[in-house]
């Protein structure tokens, strides 16, 4: 039998992390998951990888978290996946990036750092990333990045509270170098379930931001991409010719599989679902379709006549998985939005 | 860490597919002359982008019109400019196409017409040209970003920028030098770069005889018509 051919491999490398930001995704963070966490920052994960990549065709791994720089043995494990030829990216919230840790981790191989910037503003962001000093952090670890010849992305996470500041934002990731951004929109999911009702956007607030971001993608020349899902319905992404769009890939050829340390396979990094564990069968039988028929056919009743719907999938499941317990269930942007919509006739 | 060969193998597969994406079209720019060329070396009489500092040129316009396997195999590279392969994920067409690709290096192997360890490696730069055209139509999270070629006037605009923004801001003044000394080698390494050097990072590309071979037969493949 052939091995599986990914993409990319999405590894939490803890769960534990120095930050409370109020738009956590993360579902261990949701104020009602009461499961386990794993927080261990001691145990080898090498023999986990060296399992997996043993049986799957992978030449790239995303090491998140939580915060992956809490892990004193990251730069040992960004080695060992270089050695076995994998590109590695980091997503980071550049707290713990100090100018030694990050020359380290470009010479072991890291190839990209994916690093929050919430706002230009520094109370914006520290609030936003409950943590003091944040700001501070992330802007000396992107100089640090670039100043070391490491590739840096940013990311910002449109809110209500930060959304004003998008441009002047995009402008200090320019200015600091960065090689693209992430505007995502809130996708509430973990700690931010908590928080929908006053970090959420409305469609209006997005579509000026994405026309905000197409302006500063011309300016600037600025790749910038928008990879949580937005709804067709809600908003014609086809009039910000200069940014990419993206949705769901779970289940299809570009899905990015996340594991966790205990070994634990969940088809993206937003859901709890758990479609098994490397140790006790082979990856292949674990992202079989049929194990994954599920989370790939579930799209809200709402979009059953949407001639959109097998591309759109109705947003981010995951989502309405975490917020509502169900996969079926409209998720927070579109069920909001779409009521408003519907309100306003 | 050197950039390792394969780094250096998916960089040239990304060059080549963003060239054949951006329009350049590389076949068009030389034609076969009428007699097969006397001369192992000569130097293109045009390409894309001239460079003073052009490499060796191996002429093959010759094994190209006596073996039709070579041009099967410039095909398929050509075919990374259908636009039926910027889908949101594998098709049967990009799936059909790294079959056909990797058809035609067998058929170039069996026939002792190009070693299989170069082969090899122009199969590590074509799945990776596949990636980046593929990576243009689907933005996500969790994907490697391809190496960007930064413009001058970009650099320019930056450096006005990040001036604006510092004397705006509130920000750490060390952290503002820094970004300033990380922008400053960036056009120093530009500069360099077009006067026809070989600054920075390049010095430390491992590049065997293999991928090197690898890379030359790729552009002299795609640069004749």
């Amino acid at each position: 039998m052939s091995r599986p051919r990914l993409q990319t491999i999405i590894f939490e490398v803890t769960q534990a992390c120095n930050h409370a930001c109020l738009h956590c995704y993360n579902y261990w963070n949701h104020p009602n998951w009461h499961g386990a966490r794993l927080d261990g920052l001691t145990t080898d994960v090498r023999p986990l990888l060296a399992h997996v990549l043993d049986q799957v065709e992978c030449t790239h791994v995303t090491l998140t978290g939580g915060e992956p720089l809490l892990r004193e043995d990251l730069p040992e494990i960004v080695s060992f996946l270089s050695e076995r030829g994998v590109a590695v990216n980091v997503i980071s919230n550049g707290h713990r990036l100090t100018d030694s840790i990050t020359v380290d981790l470009i010479q072991r191989g890291v190839s990209l750092f994916e690093l929050p910037l919430l706002s230009y503003r520094r109370e914006v962001h520290d609030a936003l990333s409950g943590s003091a000093g944040a700001f501070d952090a992330v802007l000396a670890a992107i100089a640090d990045i670039r100043y070391h010849q490491g590739q840096v992305v940013t990311v910002f996470v449109a809110t209500r509270r930060n959304i004003a500041d998008l441009y002047d934002t995009l402008k200090l990731a320019f200015a600091f170098g960065v090689r693209g951004v992430m505007l995502n929109r809130f996708n509430p999911g973990g700690r931010g379930a908590g928080h929908i009702d006053n970090l959420l956007p409305t469609v209006d607030e997005m579509r000026v931001a994405l026309q905000v971001a197409e302006t500063a993608a011309q300016e600037f020349h600025l790749p910038i991409s928008c990879s949580i899902p937005i709804q067709p319905c809600l908003i014609d992404t086809s009039e910000y010719p200069h940014l990419g769009f993206g949705f769901c890939a779970a289940g299809s050829d570009r899905a990015y599989y996340t594991l966790d340390t205990a070994g634990n396979v969940r088809p993206c990094n937003h859901t709890p679902t758990i479609l098994g564990n490397v140790w006790s069968e082979p990856f292949g039988d674990i992202i079989d379709a049929t194990r994954l028929a599920d989370f790939v056919a579930a799209v809200p009743a709402y979009c059953a006549p949407c001639a959109r719907r097998d591309e759109c999938q109705g947003g981010c499941k995951a989502s309405a998985q975490v917020c509502y317990g169900d996969l079926r269930a409209e998720e927070p942007f579109l069920r909001l939005n779409r009521t408003a919509r519907m309100e306003q006739g | 860490m050197n950039t390792t060969r394969r780094e250096f193998m998916r960089q040239v597969g990304v060059t080549l597919a963003g060239l054949l994406l951006s329009g350049c079209d590389l076949g068009s720019r030389l034609t076969l002359p009428p007699t097969p060329s006397q001369e192992p070396f000569s130097t293109p009489p045009f390409s894309c982008y001239q460079s003073p500092a052009a490499p060796p040129y191996v002429d093959m316009s010759y094994e190209l019109r006596s073996h039709p396997r070579w041009i099967a195999l410039r095909d398929r590279w050509l075919e990374l400019k259908d636009p039926k392969l910027k889908a949101l994920e594998d098709t049967d067409f990009s799936r059909g196409l790294r079959q056909r690709h990797a058809d035609a290096l067998k058929a170039l192997v069996d026939n002792t017409e190009l070693d299989a360890a170069v082969a090899d490696e122009i199969g590590v730069a074509f799945e990776q040209a596949i990636a980046h055209i593929q990576r243009q139509t689907a933005a996500c999270c969790y994907e490697p970003l391809p190496p960007e070629y930064t413009p001058r006037q970009n650099l320019t605009t930056q450096a006005a920028v990040l001036n604006e923004v510092a004397q705006r801001s509130s920000i750490d003044v060390d952290t503002v030098d820094r970004a300033k000394a990380a922008l400053e080698r960036d056009i120093a390494w530009l500069s360099q770069f077009q006067a026809g050097q070989i600054p920075g990072k390049l010095e430390s590309i491992e590049v065997t005889p293999v991928e090197a071979q690898a890379a030359l037969t790729l552009v002299t493949l795609l640069l004749i018509k």
